[in-house]
Order: C-alpha cells, then sequence, then structure tokens
C-alpha cells in the first residue's frame, strides 16, 4: 500500500518553504526551510511543539496569513505551485480541494450564523447550490459526521453545540466539497479526552468515505500513533526527522524525536516512575543558533563542534524514505527510547 | 425570539413605574413649594389665602400617597397638568415640541447611522492608511468640539458667508427655526424646510456620529482578527465577502447599542443644538420649564422623555436579540 502510493506522483510537494514574519526584535523563521510531500490518500502527520512553525506552514498552504512573507520555496499542488497562483484561483482552491479544520472550533465557527447555514456557504461558494440544496447538503454532512438529529441540529447556533459536536460541525465543513486534502491544525486540542477519540474516529472514517488525504497538526505524538501512514517531525521551524510512522515510532533516530517519544506518559509503567521532560527551552525563531537548532538541548552533541556550527541535513537513517536531520545519526545507531528515558530519570 | 421579546415588552412596565416615581418625588424635592410658585413665584411674597386655595384646589395638602395615586390616576389617562406659568396645557405644548424634537432626532440617527458606520467601516478596512489616520483625527475634534462652537461655525460657513457674497439661493441654509414647518411622511421636509433641517440635524449629529464612527472601527478591526474570520477566508470566501457575510453583523452588536442611546439622548438632550439654532424641541423647553421651576411641564416633557427611551431601548434590545442568537437563546433556556 505504501509502495504504491510512494510510486504515485504527490498531491501536495512542498519545497524549501521558508516564511517569515518581519517584527520590530528580528525576523520570526517561523517556517525554515521545510520540504515534504503528502500523497494520495494517505495520513500524513506533523509533529511539533508549541511555536515551531506547524500551524503557520499549514495556514501559508492555505494562503490565510496576512502579514508571513514567504522567503523562499514552493506549494505544488497538482503540479501547479499555490504560491504564485493569484488570489482569485488560490481562492478557488481553498476549501473545495484542500480544506482546513481549526484547532478551537467554538471560535472558528461564526457565533451569529446558524451551524447549517455555515456548512452550506462551502457548497454555495464553489457548488453555486442554492440556499435550498446548500441546507440539504449541511444536514447531508451533519449526518455522515455523526451528529444525530441532523436537520434539527444545522438550525441551531454553535454555542448551542457541545465542544465535540463543533469539532464535528467543523468537520462536516471541511469536507462539504470533498476535498482531496484536509488540514487538520490540532483538531483535538480543545476538547476533552474521551471525546478527542471520538472526534479522530470521525475524521478517520470521514477519511476513507471521502477518499482524502489528511495533514494532521499536532503537539501530541500520543495522537499521532496508530492513526498516521508517515509522520514529520518539527523543531524550530525546520524538520528535523520524517519517516512512516512504524519507523518513527519504533526506529527514531533524532534526538529530538527520540527525546519526544521518551517524554509520552506510558500506560503499564510503575506509579513511581517519572515522566521525562527535554531539558531546557524551547528554541527561539529569533535568534536561530547557526548549527542545529536543537544542539543546545541535546545530550549526544558531537565532540567536534559540528553542531553548532553547520546545519544539518535531512539524510536517511534507517531506511529509505526515513530521514533525519542530525550530524550524529551514525553513532546515534542503535540508541533506543529506552535508553535515553533511562538516561533521563537517571536510574 | 418571541417569548423574548414578550417578556422584553413586560420589562417596560416596572421601568416606567420607577421613572413615574422618581419624577414624582422631584416634584417634592425640588426648592420651592408647589402652590407658592404657582401662586406667583418663588421671589414675591403671595397672599397666603391664595396658596391655601392651590392647595385645596390641587389636592397639595394631601397625605403623600393619595397625591401619589392621583398622579398615577391622571398621567395614565394622559392628563399631565397644565403650566404654572401661563396656564397652557402640557399636553399642547408637547404636541408640538415633541414632534419637532423627534422629526431633527430621526434626521441626527440616520446621519450617525449612514456615516458613522461608514467611516468607521472604510477607516477599520483601511487601516493605518492616510484615511484612516485623518478619520482618527476628525473623529476626535469632531467628538470634542463643543456643540455651539460648531454650530456658530456652520452658521458662518452656509449661511452668513453666502449670504454675503450672494452665492446662489439654493446654497444658502437657514440658521434659527424651523421655517415653514411642513413635512411628509412624518419626517421628510417639503418646501423649504430642509434649509432649516440641515444644519441643526448636522451639529446634533457631529459627536454621535464621530463616536459611532470610532466605535465601528475598533469593533471591526476586533472582528477581523477574529478565528471565524480566518474561517471564512479559508473557506474561499474573498476578503470582501467575508466582512460582508461574517464579519458585519458581529461588529455591529456594540454599535447597535450607542445607536440606540444616542436617539434617546439627541430627543431629551438636545438643548445646546436647539438653543443655537432656535429649533422648537423639547430639550430646550424642559431646559426652560427648569429654569422658571414650572414644575408640571419639566415633569411632563420628562416623562415623554423617558417613554421615548423606554421604546428605543426595547427596539435596541430586540435588534440585539435578532443579531446575535446567543443573547436571545441563552435568555430562552434559562426562563
Amino acid at each position: 500500500m505504501i509502495e504504491f502510493a510512494a510510486s504515485a506522483p504527490p498531491l501536495l510537494s512542498v519545497r524549501d518553504l521558508r516564511a517569515y514574519f518581519d517584527t520590530n526584535d528580528g525576523v520570526v523563521r517561523a517556517v525554515d526551510g521545510v520540504s515534504f510531500d503528502v500523497r494520495r490518500g494517505e495520513v500524513f502527520a506533523v509533529v511539533g511543539e508549541s511555536g515551531s512553525g506547524k500551524s503557520v506552514m499549514a495556514t501559508t498552504i492555505m494562503g490565510l496569513p496576512r502579514t508571513v512573507r514567504i522567503a523562499s520555496g514552493e506549494v505544488r499542488w497538482k503540479g501547479r505551485d499555490l504560491l504564485q497562483l493569484p488570489e482569485s484561483e488560490h481562492r478557488r482552491i481553498r476549501g473545495k480541494e484542500i480544506a482546513m479544520i481549526f484547532q478551537d472550533p467554538l471560535t472558528a465557527l461564526n457565533p451569529v450564523h446558524q451551524v447549517g447555514r455555515q456548512i452550506g456557504e462551502m457548497a454555495r461558494i464553489h457548488e453555486g447550490l442554492s440556499r435550498k440544496a446548500a441546507g440539504r447538503r449541511a444536514i447531508e454532512m451533519l449526518d455522515l459526521v455523526g451528529i444525530p438529529e441532523a436537520a434539527k441540529r444545522a438550525r441551531m447556533y454553535p454555542h448551542e453545540f457541545s465542544g465535540g459536536m463543533r469539532q464535528r460541525a467543523m468537520i462536516a465543513m471541511a469536507i462539504t466539497c470533498r476535498p482531496d486534502l484536509l488540514i487538520a491544525d490540532e483538531p483535538t486540542t480543545a476538547l476533552d479526552v474521551t471525546v478527542q477519540a471520538q472526534v479522530l474516529e470521525v475524521l478517520m472514517r470521514i477519511k476513507d468515505e471521502i477518499d482524502s488525504a489528511i495533514m494532521l497538526i499536532t503537539h501530541d505524538l500520543g495522537v499521532v500513533a496508530g492513526l498516521a501512514d508517515r509522520v514529520m517531525v518539527m523543531y524550530a521551524g525546520r524538520t528535523v526527522e520524517v519517516g512512516t510512522a512504524p519507523e518513527l515510532f519504533y526506529r527514531a533516530r533524532h534526538p529530538y524525536t527520540l527525546g519526544l517519544l521518551a517524554s509520552l506518559a506510558r500506560l503499564g509503567a510503575r506509579r513511581d516512575e517519572p515522566l521525562v521532560p527535554i531539558p531546557g527551552a524551547p528554541a527561539s525563531s529569533i535568534e536561530v543558533p547557526p548549527g542545529c537548532a536543537f544542539n543546545p538541548r541535546c545530550s549526544f552533541v558531537s565532540s567536534d563542534g559540528r553542531c553548532a556550527q553547520t546545519r544539518p541535513e535531512l539524510r536517511e537513517a534507517t531506511a529509505p524514505g526515513h530521514l533525519a536531520a542530525c550530524h550524529e545519526l551514525e553513532a546515534l545507531d542503535g540508541v533506543s527510547v529506552e535508553s535515553v528515558r533511562r538516561a533521563g530519570t537517571g536510574r | 425570539m418571541f417569548r423574548y421579546i414578550v417578556r422584553r415588552i413586560l420589562l417596560i412596565i416596572p421601568t416606567i413605574f420607577l421613572a413615574l416615581s422618581f419624577l414624582f418625588a422631584l416634584f417634592f424635592v425640588l426648592p420651592g413649594d408647589p402652590a407658592t410658585l404657582m401662586a406667583g413665584g418663588a421671589n414675591r411674597i403671595v397672599d397666603p389665602g391664595v396658596v391655601e386655595r392651590i392647595n385645596e384646589r390641587y389636592g397639595l395638602d394631601d397625605p403623600l400617597l393619595v397625591q401619589f395615586g392621583d398622579y398615577w390616576k391622571r398621567t395614565l389617562q394622559w392628563d399631565l397638568g397644565e403650566s404654572f406659568q401661563n396656564r397652557r396645557s402640557v399636553n399642547d405644548i408637547l404636541g408640538d415640541k415633541a414632534v419637532n424634537s423627534v422629526r431633527l432626532a430621526i434626521w441626527a440617527t440616520l446621519i450617525e447611522v449612514v456615516f458613522g458606520i461608514s467611516i468607521g467601516l472604510l477607516s477599520a478596512m483601511r487601516r493605518y492608511s492616510i484615511s484612516d489616520k485623518l478619520t482618527t483625527v476628525v473623529t476626535a475634534v469632531a467628538s470634542a468640539v463643543p456643540v455651539f462652537v460648531l454650530g456658530f461655525l456652520l452658521q458662518y460657513a452656509f449661511a452668513v458667508q453666502p449670504h454675503k457674497h450672494g452665492w446662489p439661493d439654493w446654497m444658502r441654509l437657514r440658521t434659527q427655526g424651523i421655517g415653514p414647518n411642513t413635512w411628509t411622511l412624518f419626517f421628510i421636509p417639503t418646501g423649504q424646510t430642509w434649509r432649516y433641517l440641515v444644519l441643526p440635524a448636522v451639529v446634533l449629529a457631529a459627536g454621535s456620529t464621530a463616536l459611532a464612527a470610532r466605535m465601528t472601527r475598533g469593533s471591526m478591526l476586533e472582528v477581523l482578527g477574529a478565528d471565524y474570520m480566518r474561517t471564512a477566508r479559508a473557506k474561499g470566501l474573498d476578503g470582501h465577502q467575508a466582512v460582508w457575510h461574517h464579519g458585519l453583523r458581529n461588529a455591529m452588536l456594540p454599535v447597535v447599542t450607542l445607536i440606540g442611546i444616542d436617539f434617546g439622548l439627541v430627543i431629551g438632550a438636545a438643548v445646546l443644538t436647539e438653543k443655537t439654532f432656535s429649533w422648537p424641541g423639547l430639550g430646550s423647553e424642559i431646559a426652560d420649564s427648569v429654569i422658571s421651576r414650572d414644575l408640571p411641564v419639566t415633569m411632563g416633557l420628562t416623562l415623554v422623555v423617558v417613554l421615548a427611551f423606554t421604546v428605543v431601548n426595547l427596539v435596541v434590545d430586540v435588534s440585539y436579540a435578532w443579531l446575535d442568537p446567543r443573547i436571545r437563546l441563552g435568555q430562552d433556556r434559562n426562563s
């Protein structure tokens, strides 16, 4: 399945994307040279902590931020570079071919419009449906995401929905035009843990139903496990590691990924086992160190000073398609998550 | 929605009861014994016999509660008493003045709505442009300049100057009074009346228009940064569609409240404008009656202003609920 997908041309192909914000304090390098492909029908997860640039990257692909400066790169969508597209044509892709699900459905939905109307609007914009037909479509979509009594719910307002239902409504809105790619930016972060699982389940079911790819953006590796086909880990606006989910979870090579995996709370861990944090604070996107952005926090820094001097390029790690940006890849061969965890707890 | 409106209308009853009670208290709190005032005024020595007869005739010696009851009875029958000054019925005085006031208020509010909102919207959408900065300065000045200063300046520019330099007749505006006082559809001036209406309406609207513009700008800027506006663009709407379909209604919420309050204010508190242009309205009449201690007139006219405020507030609340479902439905569920 993965082999087949790999041979087909990618749906979305991002190359060396750099998205900067010019602020009074300096240039914020929110996205600093990211490249990746999303293939038709796959779940591509982007993992990183707050401020790692994943959301800016997503909204830049959508062409949403007004203040961002695209310093370089291309975002190829079905062969066309979205960054070069005139706004009017980019708009026709937005929502119809690439749709986005936002983090906080309460603020992302308009409080003064009925939910059904907001969903139907998508069809009205892109398919020119009448108000009536759009209303019927909205009910259909609400039904599809598993909202009971969809016809009644469609006439309600966002504040009358529970958090989980709002996010379902958000999903219903995004899939109205059966997009080829759904970008879900932290779709479950604002939700209760119990509801998170339901919403993710809906998302995955829908994906199969409308046959779209999903770019799942999250800070939570736990969410990604079991859902994603491929995972990209970002740090300080750069890709540090990318690979298939099994490769990444079982044969992670980058020290940051290893740290993330080691810091996950485990079921079945002993009660007194402490959580293992990654030492230090996330890198500033303004004063980016010249070498590897992670090197001040890394416990595998090479002795020859390369890590602080030169920026590591992505290299093949354990298998084709599994890339990591680290100077010490070879030395890390054989380092397991368990050993990082033990080192972190001092046991 | 229907239940909300009914509940809101029922709320008017206690509001009016309270307002009337305050007005009644006013009668006793204001300096000067009513009977003495009626007999000739506060500054002259009056015949005690006359005072006594007046007290008797108007029941001013009765216990307070009885008087309160009488006052209620009269007011509910829409008998507002008569002026101490000239025995003119307050109902008659009201008839002329209230209508003039409401006409002026309608035009001032129309100016506020049309210019305040559109200027504010343009300002917000072209934030930090030259026109935005200019608007900020002009609105700050407009809300700071006293009404009479602005009034005299405009009188000079649009009435005195044209007259001096013999400008064509259609460019000349009038500065005093209400002119022929002819109207169609209640508020649209006919004949020459518009020449008399323009300046007072503009002056009366100036301050509130500036405020409305500033508030619209601020509110719109806040809305433009809202998550749902980003959602709207992520759907594929262009900037203008997003503002029109998703931004406007949210941005108008605070502005509607402001405009409602302003409409009440320009009915009752347009004293300075009315004085400057000799516009025969309620505000100047109330001011006059307070100065001459003409209590029935003060009370009767104030009552009408209170009623106007109540009705306008009702309209504001209903439109607010119409604009924002969170208010309408939140109320329904909690009841």
